[in-house]
């Protein structure tokens, strides 16, 4: 065996400079993968495998191009997941073993001990620990999310890559159950059933990695937020937008189908709209937010009476009701005490105001903008026919799946429950909306499509939150949160401060305080975030560490003492 | 000879191998248990929160909205102080400020939710809706943050209810 | 020169050059023994150089420009002297810290510039390189800074902008009207206005686009609308220097205190419909206006980049309370009439004293008073100090004498004369020849130089050394050339001098071009902000690329010298790859040790030990290949030949990992993005490559070659 060609071969130094070689190519090019493929992507398939697939290989070949000044599009979602992959380059996973099977190999046939040899030898033996230590914390440890406001106690935290089905019933007054049948495998699977589920069987009709749930009263609100911002909240387009949420409320039965909706946004455009007084002037403080009361508290009521006085019964057109605003106010000039020239003035320009507002509300355009709109959405009919979900987002909007670290996916499933063969009707979950409560097996339970939860035996509560900028500038200067920290089995609580390099660590998770940027911030809205780390194997790496950095000490110094030796005794 | 080395080589491929392929850390479909949140009193359901509030319920009879809410808001450090937020309460019921001991006189201490909970019960015209309507406010102090339990609505229904809520505070986080 | 004489005692081996050495030897001719000294006192002249630049700094002119330009200003989070917001400015503006006033005409007229402008359209050009008797005039930044606050309609005649690109001058209708500088066009201010629309509008689309796409053209675009806009935001961040505003802060401050006290009165006239006077009001409002449009902070980018001048009233008690003039002046009219509304009274206006300073130097600037102006200058610093300014006083005296004695810029030019010398000492068969000497000795300034400068910035900024690109380039230099000046001292061969010198300088020069962009000392964000990790992981893993280069300059060293010139011998060539060899194991260890280190960073920090980001991953290309480099060694796949070209590629490994994941824009690490600066490395990258094609010839190519093939085999 030791003289056999492939022992040799195994044991070669030429096989540790081949693969080292290699590695530097998969290093690199996994690097430049990142910013097409998102970096875990980038890592699964480069690093975290045995082979690199062609695409993958394409993707890092891309950005190199393009640092070469060519342009090449970036490959989509779709794309990459390509199931026709084929392998053509050693992945991270196959180099590692090979270096570890070289290393033990020579070491195995070649090792003699001297004390010259130590320091290589502890070199070796911590690069073994490192490799070895890199591979059991892909499998071991487990990251995920803890997202707290002012307040909040929560004892679990999401995982930021996984969702689950949930399905959360109550066991007894102590405990609840939670069923949980992750996102992966409803996208995978058509029909889905487990021992663990009992006698719960899921039939997924559709799964969408990142989608938003529509119906008519959503699609509208997102009509409104496309709008320009100049426009704002009381422009004209905006106020079409609401009428119609309410106009699209009282329909029944909802439109069904896209088709439907459409029809429903013409029977709009065709509806008369009349207003009460109050109505008309309510549009004026929409638009002039608080600024407008006082005027027109002091004349509503006013003018309703005046209106009613001049015997025109029920809501008016606006080119009526400005009319007769005019008239009120010319009444007003003829009263015994008129109201002060100011205030006439001011009276006037805000009917005309109104009125030249409400002439703008043009309903045909808004009509042909919205539907363009809507046909521009391509809905999806979401299958589902029961629960509270499906009967107000009746299509799905699918949006292009996110690979990068930054922005989350937000799936959407439609999927049918069958409980001892009896189907329960098929439900629309979404991670963006909350549970609904579905009778499974005659327990009441709380169903939802959300982040993969962990559960930790804490709840911990955000007391207060720090985060300080240099003055003058958008850089963060601090970060820290300071936290209730209460143990479930109820012992004694603390309050911990977890900042910069000091996170919590409970029972062999890890709370680090995640450092968000200004804009994050503000996005999310003063609330503090921790990334909980659950890793058995972190001590591996520095002890691997301190191995290899005494080993090459070692060496080196011996080199330096031989050589000062030497240069003396010359 | 010949045969050890072999074996040598297969316990660590196949070692590594095994390794590799069987523990993944994908989630799997999997069942456990979680300590249960206490469940809020029959007939309440959660509602869209407004502003800070932490969680808002709608006290319901069947099918019937009674027009109570429950809501409850945590603030930071004394959230403003017992005064102010009284008064706010107090402002909401188109009622007066008052202070010092005329407020002390108003509160009511709820020693099950320890020594510095106070509890506030007013009548008022609701300066909103113009109708009437009472508030039974409980405000507690837990380690640096301040804990605002809110439930109004209209006197008659408040007082079926308040029981309900008052048992609920009891372990409403 | 224990060592120099071992040397010799063992050249007798080597039959051929070792009597020609024996006789030419300066320490063995009498007639040399004057002479043979000179290193030392070139030396003395260096040393002379830089004892100068410590001499405090004065104004040359009467007006005080000097003491002005250390009242401290917060910007970017600390407090700094005026003269670094000065020279930081021009620098990201004309990518120099002084303003040329004088230069040619196209007919070789020498004058004033502007003069000459009014006469010559085109065609005009700075002082050329021959011109050895002229010495133009020059603004110090801190004079042209006076200048932009208080006479800007001057500071806008200045010719500063810098164009790189030809055709954007073209574009601007400007071709050929800047002044020229070795074919770089500068121009004023005042002939840029009529295109800042159409430059904003253009860099407005260029942001959008990802940097690496840009092209050189779009680049200068970019960089030209940035720099005016800078340029714009100082000119009215003391006074409000806006068209149609007319008189200076200190006019604008006494006409606000006349009109503002009654204005309370005058305005409740108004309400109630009695006689008042109008235009008493409308003054204030014209006033106002300039002042609110300077407070303003709504966009997110001037609230996240504001130049406080107005420092805290009571500095003890509220260090953090500064205020850009526009706020301060805003508030104190607003709380003046707050409280005369409150009571109705009539109250006198004051304004921070700090305001009636600059107003005062502003006064006594435009009416060129010099003495008032450094009596204003006075008071102010007396006020500040009263005022409990004293530590950040001294805090940005010392940044101001830094500024000043300028150590890299000082060591950046020492490095230079010492790689020349180094090169000569080659050139001389001789061996301990003068030029090496002087060489040694000139690197050794240097590198005290370059060391003070790095203590310096350490005690100014409370910091370990390396804090964000441009101190690791700083840091990096340091490194390789304490190594190479060992090297060195070891061999006296020239080779340690050459390298030390050639690697301090070109890293300088990069900290040089990283200046450009923003300040040296910005402030840390929070993730970084851990003196234990920056001491420990960052010097370490800098010193690791340090050493990767200087095993790659003494490879260059070793191919270059031997393919080009005659003067390797075998003897040379073994100890050169002994020296490649030692450093690359140092580099090993020192990248090993500081990759590591930053895992365990990562880990303390969020839990992850490893997570493959962009820049992780270069420096573990660095410890990759330095281990492939000594296996390859081991194994005897490559000899001295082999070893060198490998850690030539050393070389641009260490620069993809050091800049390039930079520029790629992936990842937690990438602070520091210039798309431009790409091309650099590309041709760093290019050049390593040919000098290793170069030592992949066989050694019969190589001019040296026979003395190499003597003895040792040709593998590579």
């Amino acid at each position: 065996m030791r003289n056999t060609k492939l022992f040799k071969a195994l044991t070669s130094l030429k096989l540790t400079v081949t693969t080292l070689s290699l590695s530097m190519v998969v290093v690199f090019l996994g690097t430049m993968a990142q910013e097409n493929m998102g970096l875990k992507m980038a890592v699964d398939r480069y690093f975290k495998s045995f082979f690199i697939d062609h695409i993958a290989i394409e993707a890092a070949w891309n950005k190199t191009t393009q640092l070469f000044g060519s342009q090449p599009d970036p490959l989509t979602p779709e794309e990459l997941r390509n199931a026709k992959r084929w392998p053509v380059f050693p992945g991270g996973y196959l180099l590692g073993t090979v270096l570890l099977v070289n290393l033990l190999s020579a070491y195995y046939a070649r090792f003699k001990w001297t004390w010259s040899k130590l320091g290589i030898l502890a070199t070796h033996v911590g690069i073994v620990m490192l490799l070895v230590g890199q591979l059991l914390t892909d499998l071991l440890s487990v990251e995920s999310f803890l997202s707290l406001r002012v307040g909040d106690r929560k004892n679990y935290s999401e995982s930021f890559d996984y969702t689950e089905l949930a399905f959360v019933s109550s066991l007894n007054s102590k405990s609840n159950q939670v069923m949980s049948v992750p996102g992966w495998k409803l996208r995978q699977d058509k029909k889905i059933a487990d021992p663990t589920l009992g006698n719960l069987e899921l039939k997924v009709n559709q799964y969408w990695v990142n989608g938003v749930p529509q119906g008519p009263r959503s699609l509208a609100d997102a009509f409104k937020m496309r709008q320009p911002s100049h426009h704002g909240e009381d422009s004209p387009a905006a106020m079409a937008v609401d009428e119609f949420k309410a106009f699209a409320r009282d329909q029944d039965p909802p439109p069904r189908t896209v088709k439907d909706l459409k029809a429903l946004i013409d029977d709009f455009g065709r509806v008369d709209r009349r207003l009460t007084a109050a109505e008309w002037l309510g549009i004026y403080q929409n638009q002039r937010g608080q600024g407008g009361d006082f005027v027109i508290r002091m004349i509503t009521g006013q003018i309703a009476e005046f209106i009613a006085t001049r015997g025109k019964e029920g809501p008016l057109t606006p080119r009526e009701m400005a009319n007769e605003c005019r008239r009120f106010v010319e009444a007003l000039k003829h009263r015994e005490n008129p109201p002060d020239e100011n205030v006439l003035r001011n009276l006037t320009s805000l009917i005309n105001d109104v009125a030249a507002f409400c002439q703008q509300r043009d309903m045909t355009r808004f009509v042909r903008d919205f539907s363009a709109f809507v046909e521009d959405k391509k809905l999806q009919p979401s299958g589902a026919d029961s629960g509270l979900i499906a009967k107000r987002y009746p299509w799905v909007e699918e949006s292009p799946e996110s690979l990068s670290m930054d922005s989350r996916n937000l799936p959407v499933t439609s999927v049918e429950l069958v409980d001892n063969g009896k189907s329960l009707g098929t439900y629309l979950f979404s991670a963006r909306m909350i549970s609904q409560e579905i009778e499974i097996g005659g327990k009441d339970t709380k169903v939802s499509l959300r982040p993969k939860r962990h559960y930790h035996n804490l709840y911990m509560t955000l007391i207060k939150l720090q985060f300080e900028k240099y003055r003058g500038t958008d850089i963060p200067k601090n970060f820290e949160s300071r936290t209730l920290v209460e143990p479930s089995n109820g012992g004694a609580s603390r309050v911990v401060d977890i900042y910069m390099n000091h996170p919590l660590r409970y029972e062999g998770d890890t709370f680090y305080q995640y450092q968000m940027d200004s804009d994050q911030m503000r996005q999310a809205s003063r609330s503090s975030a921790f990334q909980v780390v659950e890793n058995p194997n972190w001590l591996t790496p520095y002890l691997g560490c301190l191995i290899v950095a005494f080993g090459l000490v070692y060496q080196f110094m011996a080199h330096l003492v031989g050589f000062v030796k030497k240069r003396k005794a010359a | 000879m010949h045969r050890r080395h072999y074996k040598f080589f297969n316990v660590i491929l196949l070692g590594c191998c095994f390794g590799f392929f069987t523990a993944c850390n994908k989630p799997q479909i999997e069942a456990y248990g979680i300590p249960a949140e206490p469940p809020p009193p029959e007939g309440w359901v959660e509602m869209q929160t407004i502003g800070p509030e932490k969680i808002r319920y709608g006290v319901f009879e069947g099918d019937d909205y009674t027009g109570i809410t429950a809501t409850v808001t945590v603030l930071e450090g004394d959230g403003g102080g017992l005064e102010p937020n009284i008064n706010r309460w107090r402002g909401q019921l188109g009622l007066g400020k008052i202070e010092g001991a005329d407020l002390n006189a108003t509160l009511e201490e709820v020693p099950s939710l320890g020594k510095d909970a106070r509890m506030v019960d007013v009548n008022g015209t609701s300066v909103r809706s113009f109708r009437e309507s009472r508030t039974v406010g409980v405000i507690v102090p837990r380690t640096e943050l301040t804990w605002f339990y809110k439930f109004s609505g209209p006197p008659a229904n408040l007082e079926v209810h308040k029981a309900d809520f008052l048992d609920f505070i009891q372990h409403w986080q | 020169m224990s060592q120099k004489k071992k040397k010799q005692s063992r050249k007798p081996a080597k039959p051929d050059n070792s009597p020609a050495e024996k006789r030419e030897n300066p320490e063995d001719s009498p007639q040399h023994n004057v002479l043979r000294h000179w290193p030392w006192a070139f030396f003395a002249l260096a040393l002379l150089y830089v004892i100068g630049g410590l001499m405090p700094p004065k104004s040359r002119v009467e007006l005080d420009h000097v003491e002005w330009g250390k009242f401290p200003v917060l910007k970017g989070g600390r407090t700094k002297p005026v003269d670094s917001l000065a020279r930081n400015t021009l620098r990201k503006i004309s990518h120099r810290e002084v303003v040329p006033l004088e230069g040619n005409a196209p007919n070789g007229e020498w004058g004033n510039l502007i003069e000459l402008k009014e006469k010559h359209p085109e065609g005009m050009y700075y002082r050329r390189w021959y011109q050895f008797g002229k010495r133009p005039k020059k603004l110090q930044a801190t004079q042209w800074l006076l200048e932009l606050f208080y006479q800007p309609e001057i500071a806008d005649q200045r010719f500063i902008f810098r164009v790189d690109h030809p055709d954007l001058a073209g574009e601007l209708n400007l071709n050929r009207k800047g002044i020229d500088l070795s074919g770089i066009q500068f121009f004023s201010f005042r002939q840029l206005q009529p295109s800042l629309g159409l430059l904003s509008e253009k860099s407005g689309k260029i942001s959008q686009k990802n940097p690496m796409q840009r092209d050189p053209h779009e680049n200068a675009t970019y960089k030209l609308a940035e720099a005016l806009h800078t340029y714009m935001k100082m000119r009215v961040s003391l006074q409000a220097n806006f068209p149609n505003i007319e008189g200076g802060l200190k006019d604008h401050l006494d006409a606000l205190k006349e009109v503002v006290p009654n204005a309370a009165e005058e305005s409740r006239k108004a309400s109630a419909g009695e006689e008042h006077n109008q235009d008493q009001l409308k003054r204030i409002e014209s006033i106002m206006r300039p002042y609110a449009a300077m407070a303003d902070d709504s966009s997110p980018r001037e609230k996240s980049d504001k130049i406080m001048i107005v420092p805290p009233m009571e500095a003890n008690k509220n260090p953090d309370d500064w205020h850009k003039v526009g706020e301060s002046v805003l508030n104190s009219v607003r709380s003046n009439m707050q409280a005369e509304a409150e009571d109705n009274s009539t109250r006198a206006l004051t304004f921070h004293p700090a305001l009636e300073f600059y107003g005062r130097m502003g006064a006594a600037f435009t009416s060129n008073n010099p003495k008032s102006f450094n009596a204003a200058v006075v008071d102010y610093k007396e006020w500040l100090h009263k005022n409990h300014l004293g530590p950040e006083l001294a805090k940005v005296d010392k940044e101001h004498y830094f500024n000043h004695f300028g150590p890299f810029g000082k060591s950046k030019r020492l490095y230079v004369i010492a790689l020349v010398l180094a090169c000569l000492s080659w050139l001389s068969i001789k061996k301990g020849n003068g030029a090496g000497s002087a060489a040694f000795y000139l690197v050794g300034l240097a590198f005290v130089i370059h060391t003070t400068g790095i203590m310096f910035r350490m005690w100014l900024e409370g910091r370990p050394p390396v804090t964000n690109l441009y101190s690791s380039a700083i840091f990096v230099g340091w490194g390789a050339v304490i190594l190479g000046w060992l090297l060195e001292r070891m061999y006296r061969n020239g080779i340690g001098s050459f390298v030390a010198s050639i690697i301090g300088f070109c890293t300088l020069l990069i900290a040089d071009k990283l200046a450009m962009e923003k300040d040296t000392m910005e402030m840390m964000r929070a993730v970084l902000d851990t003196n234990f990790w920056l001491a420990t992981h960052v010097v370490i893993i800098s010193l690791g690329y340090a050493a990767t280069f200087l095993a790659g300059f003494l490879a260059i060293v070793y191919i270059l010298r031997g393919t080009l010139t005659k003067s390797m011998s075998q003897e040379i060539g073994q100890s050169l790859c002994k020296l490649i060899y030692g450093t690359v194991c140092f580099a090993t260890l020192f990248s090993f040790v500081g990759t590591v280190l930053g895992g365990i960073w990562a880990d303390q920090s969020w839990g992850r030990f490893w997570g493959w980001d962009a820049k992780e991953n270069g420096a573990l290309l660095i410890v990759i290949w330095n281990a492939i480099i000594l296996h390859c060694r081991w194994g005897g796949f490559v000899k001295d030949r082999g070893l060198a070209a490998l850690a030539i590629v050393g070389n641009i490994v260490t620069a993809w990992s050091w800049f390039g994941v930079n520029m790629l824009g992936i990842g937690l690490h990438s602070y520091g993005f210039m798309g431009a600066a790409f091309n650099a490395l590309k041709w760093f990258a290019i050049s390593q490559l040919v000098i290793v094609a170069a030592g992949c010839l066989p050694l019969q190519y190589w001019a040296s070659g026979k003395q190499l093939t003597g003895k040792t085999d040709s593998a590579a």
